[in-house]
């Protein structure tokens, strides 16, 4: 399923000044995409406005042409959100299998039994016996399972331990399919990093840019050296050197740094959008 | 990812799907319905034994106290709904707003109701009229000179009104005052139609004397007060359904 934002806008009824997004345009294809921001930057807004759980003030959200809003059941079962603030309201997942998951057709009972599993967690506890980061896997592993052809992960290794980290990392590459949208939004890049394959960076509830990890690895460089390079877009010391990101010079590819990436965002921003508009 | 397409992702309303939604909010209601099938079997088995044990006005205020009990429980028996946990869930689910509707508001108005009357009934089938709630009922309507049917239906009206208006409360409400919310919403219904009841028999009153007419004065209160009442009803109920179809998140 393809995302389409067409001048989305949104502001909440209590900030009726302050849009908590603006004039979004972007089309999301298959693939799992980072969505990065700071904090009240409009990444859970966006999440939920995907989800057809909040109507846009303007513009419109499209989910393979058709508006979430309207949250029909074709595209509602095609949909699912986890986060942070998205609470299960069953006691337990093995209750949230019986009436939930019926509703979507593609959920794999294997496939959740496997997560879980792994995670070291029973279906059947009672979810509220679960700690903060037990209760976050259990909804991830549930999520992933649903195989819903847009999946929005909204902070997933938030309260997660190192380990449980990687296993999700592992999880989440191994159990989404090649067709499937999934946007993951998170605070801590390097916990996940190395298998998107597109990011989403919205700064100050505006979006900077939303591109595949290709275009940008095809328009910037990213590197480290004892001195930045002239050149450089964006540069910061790093244990005795720096990390850079510049303007594509070469054919050589290079690994994206994630972290240089979101600053530069923030503090060259348009020398940044220069490069990655060329 | 191409998806499945099956019956429980058409964009019409279907009746299985309904069943689905109705097995997605029964961990909400399951224990509720258990418990009000208890409390009106428990009130009519104390009104039962309390006819063939007590004075007839210990009956006549047991009937009463009994029915207030109950237009207070289906009043608010959407509070059910006013969990904080999972409502970006319930938005979510992939059911048309018109079957989450027909769930929700037929459990308050049509499902509960007929949980908590359902002992009467019984009874009644098995009594006859030496029932005692038909005897309180009928010793009221002729002290008070009042019609059983326009009373009825206006009691019927005003118990839905309440229960719709508390779900409505109950519905576009977040977080946790989605309860103070549901209670507020039903009291202040009971509430004005209390008022309104007033104003209205002083009205009708004041212009039986100034005319003169003779006017049967709870027939017309009650008719009077039964369209405000279908008016109110329909207004909540459009109001509840607009809640649960659109509630933003």
């Amino acid at each position: 399923m393809e995302i389409t934002l067409k001048d989305l806008n949104y502001r909440y009824k209590s900030q009726r000044q302050q849009y908590a997004l603006q004039d979004v345009n972007a089309t999301i294809k298959p693939g799992i995409h980072l969505l990065l921001g700071e904090n009240g930057a409009g990444k859970t807004t966006l999440l939920h406005l995907i989800a057809g759980l909040l109507t846009p003030s303007a513009g419109e959200c499209l989910i393979d042409g058709a508006k979430s809003c309207h949250r029909l059941p074709s595209i509602l079962s095609g949909v699912f959100i986890s986060g942070i603030n998205i609470d299960f309201p069953m006691r337990s997942i093995a209750e949230m299998v019986k009436v939930h998951a019926p509703f979507y057709p593609d959920f794999s009972r294997r496939m959740l039994d496997e997560n879980l599993a792994a995670f070291g967690i029973d279906p059947s506890t009672p979810l509220s016996s679960l700690s903060t980061g037990n209760y976050q896997k259990a909804k991830v592993a549930y999520a992933l399972a649903l195989r819903t052809p847009v999946l929005l992960l909204d902070e997933p290794t938030n309260g997660l331990d190192i380990e449980s980290k990687k296993l999700l990392q592992k999880m989440v590459a191994t159990n989404v399919s090649d067709s499937q949208t999934v946007i993951i939004s998170t605070h801590s890049v390097s916990d996940l990093e190395n298998f998107y394959d597109g990011v989403i960076d919205i700064c100050g509830s505006r979006l900077q840019y939303a591109l595949t990890v290709n275009e940008i690895l095809d328009r910037l460089d990213f590197g480290k050296a004892n001195t930045p390079p002239p050149d450089a877009i964006y540069a910061e010391p790093w244990v005795g050197s720096f990390r850079f990101v510049s303007e594509k010079t070469d054919e050589n590819w290079s690994d994206i740094d994630w972290e240089i990436l979101y600053m530069a965002a923030r503090k060259a921003n348009n020398k940044l959008l220069k490069a990655l508009n060329r | 990812m191409k998806q499945t397409r099956t019956l429980s992702n058409t964009d019409r309303t279907t009746w299985s799907r309904i069943a689905m939604v109705w097995k997605f909010y029964l961990p909400y209601t399951r224990r509720k319905l258990y418990a009000f099938a208890a409390i009106s079997t428990l009130i009519e088995v104390c009104i039962l034994l309390a006819a063939d044990n007590m004075p007839k006005e210990t009956v006549n205020t047991l009937v009463k106290m009994a029915s207030t009990l109950l237009t207070v429980l289906i009043g608010c028996s959407a509070l059910v709904f006013a969990k904080p946990k999972g409502r970006e869930l319930q938005a979510m689910l992939p059911a048309l707003g018109t079957e989450k509707c027909i769930v929700i508001v037929g459990y308050v108005t049509i499902i509960i109701p007929l949980i908590a009357v359902a002992p009467t009934v019984i009874s009644y089938v098995i009594l006859g009229d030496s029932h005692p709630s038909v005897l309180t009922l009928n010793e009221n309507a002729t002290m008070d000179n009042i019609h059983f049917v326009p009373a009825f239906v206006f009691s019927l009206l005003l118990l839905e009104g309440m229960a719709l208006t508390c779900l409505w409360g109950v519905i576009a409400c977040r977080g946790r005052a989605a309860m103070r919310n549901g209670l507020l919403a039903a009291g202040g219904v009971y509430l004005a139609s209390m008022m309104l009841t007033a104003l209205t028999s002083f009205c009708i009153g004041f212009y039986a004397a100034v005319t003169g007419k003779d006017i049967q004065i709870s027939d017309t209160l009650f008719q009077f007060l039964s369209i405000i009442c279908a008016f109110y009803v329909i207004f909540a109920l459009i109001k509840s359904c607009r809640a649960i179809k659109r509630g933003q998140y």
